[in-house]
């Protein structure tokens, strides 16, 4: 278990975090520029030193007001936003440097290295220096030589960020498997509402250097506690299985897309593409379920409505259009969605 | 891979981007100009057919292998010591950078004459630490092959310490902080990735100081004199020969200036473009 409670302040801005992370638990971090998340994630990993409060993993102390910790004995593997790996080695050499450095002898470095490669589907790359390799290839090359070191605690800082959407998609999946099977805190910074939908347990929204929100990434959603919450939250993602141009949700639902595909998919749409009608709606293409009102919470110019139906969704929609159309908990409505307005991503690794 | 994908842009950019200034072009011919017309001339006036009968000559043997063996000595010293100084210029936290700076910087502008004169204050027979050498160890550094690498490494390693602070401060220091989340501590950060990153700049100090120490002259004669055999190298010989017979300086000249070119054109082809491609 990681927790860090902390104060670093730096001439320009301070950050004042209180995180709790359980082990095998995802923590995305989001929040505006110079927020603070990287400076969180490089006071975990001792590449910033603290100012006040203490970062304790288990029952090990990484950092207070009088140990600190260098980087090299935390433990704690970082994937850095656009990968870094070492232009001299191979990517073979790159994910061997840390078993390597924590004294493993070159040839056990290099089979670890090689297995995780595998494990990442990108052995046939061991031998390729970083210049050779596309954005997608280098930052799994990141991803295999954080976990070959076996760390206590995995940090990533937008992994995603250099890649296409294509690109950004693949690795999404894969990394989700692989979080999945890792049994330390992970903490994820993130700009994009869909990687920390996917990945994260738990979404920590910071601004000015602080948390500011927490919870679930559904309960994030619903209840956006500022403007630039809601937009980077804003997304509804329902999973399911995808046959043709249906997607047939695991509770049973169907979900028209325009994008014609097969297997596990997970379907989204910003919630400002779901309109609520009174009375079931006309027109072809368009997805209508009957929900019930959960919450209806104001941010800024919009009310952000959450219905609970076939599916569960948040919709943004005008205080006038709450008025009207008298929408409070226990309403009953239908929620409409266009199939053009619905992406969909695969979900296979 | 990085020079090898500039090779592949250059053709294409030029063409994009039109002819060259003329105004550059023709600036850099007076440079160019410049440099090459003495060096022509003094091929041109050289005795040719006395040449290798000259370089044949015991005196003349002796300095050349003194300088080239003295200036290789000093380069690796240089390495070896400037590397290192470099790498707390660019990399420590340390107070009074600037002032460090200035101190490492001023054998490149101080008249190497003035360079000699302080190596023999400091390390003269009664100099501050040379009087303990003779006291203690009855040794005398002044006039002795020791002396002539002294002078060449202190006017010489400036060069390799301006160039590899140069390379790296233009190399990511991040890469530090990649090798100690990693587990690795700085020293093995250091020597695993900082300087496998900045050996050509390495190579190349190496190079430009290795050139500096041949070329060395005043402070090699203040501090080391000029012994046949133990401390006069070419530079001192040539010097000598001039002031006697002109012509056999020139031939001196002319064997410095072709041992010189083999050296510096075979280490850029085996060492430098080696490293970047």
């Amino acid at each position: 278990m990681l927790r860090a409670d902390f104060v670093v302040r730096r001439p320009q801005h301070t950050t004042d975090i209180d995180l709790v992370v359980d082990d095998g638990q995802v923590v995305a971090l989001v929040g505006p520029n110079g927020s603070g998340k990287t400076t969180t994630l490089e006071a975990v990993a001792g590449l910033v030193a603290i100012d006040e409060g203490s970062i304790r993993l288990d029952d090990d102390v990484l950092n207070d007001r009088t140990v600190h910790l260098p980087s090299a004995l935390r433990r704690i593997g970082y994937v850095f936003q656009d990968a870094l790996l070492f232009p001299h080695l191979s990517a073979l050499d790159n994910v061997a440097f840390g078993p390597r450095s924590r004294g493993l002898s070159m040839h056990d470095s290099r089979r670890r290295a090689e297995e995780w490669l595998e494990r990442l589907g990108i052995d046939q790359l061991a031998r390729r220096k970083p210049s050779a390799l596309s954005g997608g290839q280098a930052q799994r090359v990141a991803i295999a030589r954080a976990l070959a070191t076996q760390p206590r605690a995995l940090l990533l800082d937008e992994p995603m960020s250099a890649l296409d959407a294509t690109g950004a998609m693949h690795l999404r999946t894969q990394l989700r498997t692989h979080l999945a099977g890792f049994n330390g805190p992970t903490v994820l910074v993130t700009h994009n509402a869909i990687d920390a939908m996917v990945l994260a347990d738990t979404i920590a929204v910071l601004d000015h250097g602080r948390i500011v929100q927490s919870g679930t990434p559904s309960e994030v959603a619903s209840a956006p506690r500022t403007d630039h919450v809601a937009d980077l939250v804003g997304i509804n993602l329902v999973r399911g299985h995808a046959r043709g141009t249906k997607v047939i949700t695991d509770g049973g639902a169907v979900i028209t897309v325009a994008n014609s595909m097969t297997g596990d998919v997970f379907a989204t749409f910003r919630p400002t593409a779901v309109s609520l009608y009174v009375s079931p709606p006309d027109g072809s293409p368009r997805n209508r379920w009957r929900c019930t009102v959960e919450t209806v919470i104001p941010h800024g110019d919009a009310v952000r409505v959450r219905l609970v139906g076939p599916i569960t969704l948040v919709a943004d929609v005008t205080p006038a259009a709450v008025t009207a159309m008298t929408i409070r908990p226990g309403t009953t409505l239908w929620a409409s969605v266009k199939a053009t307005e619905v992406s969909v991503y695969t979900d296979q690794g | 891979m990085n020079s090898r994908a500039a090779h592949a842009l250059r053709p294409g950019r030029r063409r994009a981007l039109g002819r060259p200034p003329a105004i550059l072009v023709a600036v850099a011919a007076v440079g160019l100009v410049f440099l090459v017309i003495p060096l022509v001339s003094i091929l041109a006036r050289a005795p040719w057919h006395t040449l290798l009968a000259q370089a044949g000559g015991p005196l003349v043997r002796q300095a050349l292998w003194l300088s080239v063996w003295t200036s290789t000595v000093s380069a690796v010293i240089c390495v070896v010591v400037g590397v290192p100084l470099a790498w707390v210029l660019a990399r420590a936290d340390l107070p009074g950078r600037s002032v460090l700076r200035a101190a490492i910087t001023l054998p490149l502008v101080l008249p190497p004459v003035v360079g000699g004169i302080a190596l023999l204050m400091a390390f003269g027979r009664n100099g501050i630490f040379g009087r303990y050498l003779d006291s203690w160890f009855g040794y005398t550094l002044p006039y002795t092959a020791a002396a002539v690498v002294m002078a060449q490494t202190f006017v010489a390693l400036p060069f390799l310490v301006l160039s590899v602070e140069g390379t790296l401060r233009a190399t990511d220091s991040r890469f530090d902080q990649v090798a100690a989340t990693l587990g690795s501590s700085r020293l093995t950060a250091f020597r695993r990735v900082t300087l496998p990153m900045i050996w050509p700049g390495v190579v190349s100090g190496a190079v430009l100081s290795w050139a500096r120490a041949l070329g060395e002259f005043g402070a090699t004669a203040t501090f080391a004199g000029s012994y046949p055999g133990t401390t006069r190298t070419m530079p001192l010989q040539i010097y000598l020969a001039f002031q006697s017979t002109p012509q056999a300086a020139l031939s001196l000249s002319v064997i410095l200036i072709i041992v010189s070119l083999i050296v510096l054109v075979s280490l850029r082809d085996r060492w430098i473009s080696g490293v970047s491609a």
